[in-house]
């Protein structure tokens, strides 16, 4: 249903050119989910922001690639034609549900401008599509949280609210911006229960963006790892978490705290910062940080190539070599004070 | 919110209390003695002694103080030692032409300055945006008497479009009014603008990059409805405190300007005192001036609830 052709998305800053997107190639089937994890600063968001061209621009410029949706490139569409896609075929939630509704209007008629963007109907018609779509996404009170402002309902009572406005165009394509980080422990699963409800009721493809690789482990289909503007592995949840391929996804898996973990324990956290996008490390752009990066990864850059069946992953080590490597690392650090939590802690 | 109304209220009483200090030390501050200076310098000393008495000029300063806010309190301001009118009167007889002249200038300046600032944001990465900051910044340099002067010298006497002076009632004729108003409410609202637009400007570059702005662009709203609802909306709260204190500086603006076009407003009416020594009228004036100065701004605030409901006085 939407084909990402090596995608690139550049900010033009002070600094110089920010890879934040380079060359992406994923694509999502109808209803189906797709995670797509990276921490701060990989370039998830103006990814995300990209499918349907919200990021400012400029600083923000496409100097290659294409996003078919049925059939038509998004990136060559005139800003009338993307008018009509947006919040109709292909909607939008983001992170923080209480900046990302207007202060100053009433969730009604938000709402209302909503539903009325792509049907013609009137205001009355629209508003009682508005109080089921309230129902839909299960407000107890829509009459009463239409006639509110967002600064005098709850968080996740907001994002229910923005869900409500995403799908009031019954749009095709749900793409969800770090939906439940804003939002404590209890209303993130009740959240991610309403995306996965409303998704089979209306076969709604969702893509997910987070950095809680806990998130994705339950909803997506197919994961994809984001780092520095870059796909590195791609795969099922099993994939990812099971049959890790990329010594990236390897350490983030690694810096999941584990509830066996004594006082004694340190948490493990992946060693220095994401590259600068504006000159990024030569080879791979993970080498500098890699725990099992030799010499050759400075080389060339790493392909995303096959490993199993939709499985990929960009790093020269071939699965033995990676396995020994991940084996050796841990029996030494377990010989000091720490305990290996990897993929054992993450359950789906 | 009635609370708060009374609160405001009554923390305004210091505010007017310091000016009514203020504008009664004016006639001890200025040289000369005030019954010698209201009579000539040729008076009797007995018709000196006279009118001290009558003005209570010879009592000690604290009574002399206490005595004249209780008659301002009560509404009594005095009569004109020159035409011995009331000066309530005369205020309320300069106030049309005053208030009609402001009203006008404010219209025109938000008719001037929201699709300037709209526009500006509009093609905030074009050369426009440039060109929009360096002609609101010239507005807000060019000097409202020197505009005056320059805007009747072309358009009154070089190319005579708009009559040079000259005031007509926009009771009595509507249209012959605004006409004669049209070139003094814009050179107030020329001055004015300058500032309302950036500031409008500066809000709505502050709301276009906010997260509900991308949720309006996320539902495929077109960019114009995006920038007047959600954008403008939102940049008219901080905007709307310049827009206050604009109104309250536009009475000090038309001293200047009615003196130039001779409207016979409120501006006028002090200039022609101070020049006759009409100390009680000069008084009344200043006094009145402030007390609209202070109440368009508690105005300003309350107005603040209507446009942004997240701020509650209780």
């Amino acid at each position: 249903m939407l084909k990402v052709n090596h995608l690139k998305a550049y900010i033009d800053s002070i600094d110089g050119i920010v890879k934040a997107v380079d060359d992406l190639t994923f694509s999502i089937g109808k209803g189906e989910t797709i995670g797509i994890v990276g921490e701060s600063g990989s370039g998830k968001s103006i990814l995300a922001q990209s499918l349907i061209q919200l990021n400012p621009s400029p600083p923000v410029f496409y100097p290659q690639g294409e996003i078919q949706f049925e059939g038509r490139d998004l990136l060559k569409l005139s800003e009338k034609e993307l008018c009509n896609i947006r919040g109709n075929e292909i909607s939008m939630i983001f992170q923080d549900p209480l900046s990302s509704l207007n202060p100053i209007f009433k969730i009604g008629r938000q709402l209302v401008e909503a539903v009325r963007a792509h049907h013609r109907m009137t205001r009355r018609q629209a508003e009682v599509k508005a109080l089921s779509l309230l129902k839909d996404v299960g407000i107890s009170q829509p009459e009463r949280c239409m006639k509110s402002y967002p600064h005098e309902l709850s968080g996740g009572m907001r994002q229910r609210v923005m869900i409500a406005i995403a799908l009031s165009g019954h749009p095709k394509l749900l793409i969800a911006d770090e939906p439940t980080t804003a939002l404590d422990v209890t209303i993130q699963a009740q959240i991610l229960e309403l995306l996965t409800r409303l998704q089979s009721k209306y076969g709604t493809s969702i893509i997910i963006i987070t950095h809680d690789l806990g998130v994705v482990a339950r909803l997506a289909d197919r994961i994809l790892v984001m780092y520095s503007g870059k796909i590195v592995e791609e795969g099922t949840a099993e994939d990812i978490f099971y049959r890790t391929s990329m010594p990236y996804t390897w350490s983030l898996l690694r810096a999941i705290p584990s509830l066996k973990l004594t006082l004694n324990d340190r948490l493990v956290s992946i060693p220095g910062q994401p590259p600068d996008l504006a000159s990024p490390p030569q080879g791979c752009n993970f080498y500098p940080r890699c725990p099992f990066a030799s010499p050759k990864c400075r080389e060339a850059e790493p392909v995303l190539k096959e490993i199993g069946k939709g499985h990929r992953a960009a790093c020269i080590l071939d699965e033995e070599t990676f396995e020994s490597r991940k084996k050796e690392l841990e029996k030494k650090e377990s010989g000091g004070s720490m305990i290996s939590n990897g993929q054992g802690s993450v359950t789906s | 919110m009635l609370r708060y109304v009374v609160n405001r209220i009554v923390s305004l009483l210091p505010v007017l209390i310091i000016v009514s200090i203020i504008v009664f030390l004016i006639i001890h501050l200025t040289p000369g003695n005030p019954a010698t200076l209201i009579l000539g310098e040729e008076a009797s000393p007995t018709s000196i002694h006279q009118l001290e008495e009558k003005l209570g000029l010879n009592q000690p300063i604290v009574v002399q103080y206490l005595d004249w806010l209780k008659k301002m309190v009560t509404g009594d301001f005095g009569q004109s030692v020159y035409s011995s009118e009331p000066v309530t009167h005369m205020i309320a007889a300069n106030l049309g032409p005053t208030f009609s002249l402001m009203v006008f200038a404010l219209i025109l300046t938000l008719i001037i300055a929201i699709p300037m600032a709209v526009i500006a944001v509009w093609k905030r990465n074009t050369i426009l945006d440039p060109i929009f900051i360096s002609v609101s910044l010239l507005g807000v340099s060019i000097p409202a008497f020197w505009l005056a002067i320059l805007l009747v010298l072309i358009f009154a006497v070089a190319l005579p479009v708009f009559p040079v002076a000259g005031y007509v009632p926009l009771s009595r004729n509507f249209l012959g009014g605004l006409y004669h108003l049209f070139l003094p409410a814009f050179i107030l609202a020329a001055v004015e603008t300058g500032l309302v637009a950036r500031m409008l400007r500066d809000g709505m570059l502050e709301a276009v990059n906010q997260n509900y702005t991308k949720t309006a662009r996320a539902k495929g709203l077109t960019e114009s409805t995006v920038l007047l609802k959600h954008v403008l909306a939102n940049a008219l709260i901080p905007t709307t405190t310049v827009i206050g204190t604009m109104v309250a500086g536009l009475m000090g603006g038309t001293v200047i300007v009615e003196t130039i076009f001779t409207i016979p407003g409120i501006g006028q009416l002090l200039i022609d005192s101070i020049y006759r020594r009409d100390y009680p009228v000069i008084q009344g004036v200043i006094l009145f001036i402030a007390v609209v100065y202070v109440l368009v701004n508690l105005i300003v605030d309350l107005l603040y609830t209507l446009l942004d409901p997240r701020i509650r006085y209780d």
